[in-house]
């Protein structure tokens, strides 16, 4: 729209400020309350349990780390932490390494059923893995992965190949056709012109497929709360909300510190990272 | 995708052996993805559909009983209630999710200082957990502690206090303010990418011809964000239809089932009650209705815009 006001009048000038204030305004106030429950949950995760009793909203009057001792210590934020990060990294190694030889072999090569299985891939990417939940369960306790973080693992990377396998294909299609054709003079194998020419052409493909599938990975729970009965192998959204069932009601500014250090790592990457975070997050509806 | 691979050059001794590795490599490159996705995916699709048409408890032999699931869940006004929670959370938060990311969508697009970080504050409960988000808002929902008492009573709205998660009258719109809360800031971004798409020309042309602000956004920006509009519907309609995660962490159901959704039903049945069968059929409903949503979305709003 900035090209409209460019070519605007001194009138429409003074309408343009009064509409950038308006819209700071509104924006502004939108992110507020986006922030404002990040920053009771932070002043209160400071305050002892009478002192957020006594003052639940302000600044805390002597700011404690008592609360994060105690969610380190006794909430097992960290080993849940390390699990989740066990899962997760071996979801997104597992989805990125099917996913681009998949989608190199269907782009690569006409065969029979070619078709028809890259349309098996993208005609999952509507249903909700919750749908299924059960059948998977007996499939998942059938192949004794239950209490196994295969068990995540393996059913986390079938639900994100359908999208993975669709952007890498898509990518890959696009990639000219005499690169490869080149390298194939020079006697290079299709594993090799896979490996040296078209995953190093990949770059961004790989980076989306890896942001999504993480936080996916990071932030599921369903699958977990029925395949995970092992309190030690538990990630951290089921443990969270272990933990959180079984906490008394006064205890907010443990729960809000507890909280807090459970956000901490995906809030602290997603700051240093935003722009990969948003593409790969929005990757799958923006060019599907 | 046309670019065959070439035949190998040269017929030597062992083109036989390299013939068949020609016809064979293909399905190596596919083999282990499809692997994988079949066992987590189309088998379990498949198992369900079966299931749903038997007596399960997962313990003793399972034992066909026809379609009596289905009339189970089509005769059971819990399953119906659930059901109609499902409609009522789509219908709300879709258009309460669309409607307000179009708005500060168009906000952003303007030519503002900060947009960025403004959109990084916007996204940011996006890569939360509704596990992780769902706690901290029953937290602030907390009739004794919570900050949202708190708040209208040091504003002078004390008579205002709500149990908010704890009363049937509340609990269901507060939940859906929360996944709101939440996903506003994807679709947000989604329309972003739409409204960067539209040519600048269009609205100067649109503007030559005396088009006001309002014609422009109706005759120009409206049918040229068509496609990202049926998008966001179709993955705001499946996230309100497939709503697991939320409702569990915040009322798992309750209060007196007032949250109740078709997923908190299948769960309670299928592993709370141990009836596999009946909690599959549930499921293969769910799947049904889901897919004639996505079609009908997709043919609604999916066909091109017309050209303005």
């Amino acid at each position: 729209m900035a090209a409209i006001y460019g070519r605007t009048s001194a009138g429409h000038a003074r309408g343009q400020g009064l509409t950038t204030s308006i819209a700071y305004a509104v924006l502004v106030a939108a992110a507020a309350l986006v922030l404002y429950p990040f920053i009771v949950l932070f002043l209160g995760s400071l305050k002892t349990e009478p002192g957020f009793i006594a003052n639940p909203l302000g600044i805390p009057a002597k700011p404690t780390l008592d609360n994060y001792v105690y969610a380190w210590q006794s909430a097992h934020i960290p080993q849940f932490t390390v699990n989740s990060v066990i899962v997760s990294v071996a979801t997104v190694g597992l989805t990125l390494a099917l996913a681009s030889t998949a989608a190199f072999g269907l782009s690569r090569f006409r065969f029979r059923g070619g078709r028809s299985i890259y349309l098996a891939f993208v005609l999952l990417l509507t249903i909700p893995v919750q749908i299924y939940i059960i059948p998977l369960y007996v499939v998942v306790v059938r192949l004794r992965l239950a209490d196994n973080f295969l068990g995540l693992i393996l059913p986390y990377t079938a639900g994100s190949l359908p999208l993975a396998v669709f952007l890498f294909k898509t990518a890959f299609d696009g990639l000219p056709g005499e690169l490869l054709d080149a390298a194939r003079m020079d006697g290079c194998s299709n594993l090799a012109a896979y490996w040296r020419i078209v995953l190093p052409l990949s770059r961004p493909i790989i980076a989306t497929v890896t942001v999504f599938t993480f936080v996916q990975a990071w932030n599921e729970f369903f699958l977990a709360l029925i395949f995970i009965h092992n309190p030690a192998l538990q990630t951290l959204p089921l443990g969270l909300q272990a933990f959180f069932v079984n906490q008394y009601q006064t205890q907010f500014p443990q729960l809000f510190a507890t909280l807090l250090m459970s956000i901490g790592p995906i809030v602290v990457v997603y700051l240093g990272l935003q722009r990969q975070f948003v593409a790969g997050l929005t990757a799958g509806a923006v060019k599907g | 995708m046309e670019r065959p691979a070439l035949k190998p050059p040269g017929a030597g001794p062992r083109s036989k052996l390299r013939e068949w590795f020609y016809i064979v490599e293909p399905y190596c490159w596919i083999a282990p993805a499809c692997v994988i996705l079949a066992t987590f995916t189309y088998v379990p699709i498949l198992l369900e559909s079966g299931l749903s048409f038997f007596s399960a408890n997962g313990v003793n032999a399972a034992r066909f009983i026809g379609p009596a699931n289905y009339e189970e869940a089509l005769h059971n006004p819990d399953f119906w209630d659930a059901l109609a929670h499902n409609g009522w959370y789509a219908a709300v938060t879709v258009v309460a999710k669309l409607a307000l990311a179009l708005v500060l969508a168009l906000l952003l697009n303007l030519p503002l200082r900060g947009r960025a970080v403004l959109r990084s504050v916007f996204f940011l409960p996006v890569v939360l957990s509704f596990v992780a988000i769902g706690i901290i808002w029953t937290l602030i929902y907390n009739y004794d502690y919570g900050v949202l008492n708190a708040l209208l009573s040091s504003l002078g709205f004390a008579f205002l206090k709500q149990d908010w998660l704890g009363s049937p009258d509340t609990a269901f719109g507060a939940v859906m303010l929360v996944d709101v809360w939440k996903w506003t800031g994807f679709h947000l971004v989604i329309y972003l990418a739409g409204l960067q798409s539209i040519p600048s020309e269009l609205y100067e042309a649109a503007a030559i011809d005396g088009a006001g602000r309002w014609t422009r956004f109706r005759h120009v920006t409206l049918p040229l964000l068509r496609p990202y509009t049926a998008i966001n519907l179709l993955l705001a309609c499946l996230g309100a239809f497939s709503v697991f995660d939320l409702v569990y962490v915040m009322t798992q159901g309750g209060p007196f089932k007032a949250t109740n959704v078709v997923m908190i039903e299948v769960y309670l049945q299928a592993f709370q009650f141990n009836r596999l069968g009946y909690a599959a059929a549930m499921s293969v409903l769910l799947l049904l209705l889901v897919t004639v949503i996505s079609v009908v979305v997709l043919r609604v709003f999916g066909s091109q815009p017309a050209k303005t």
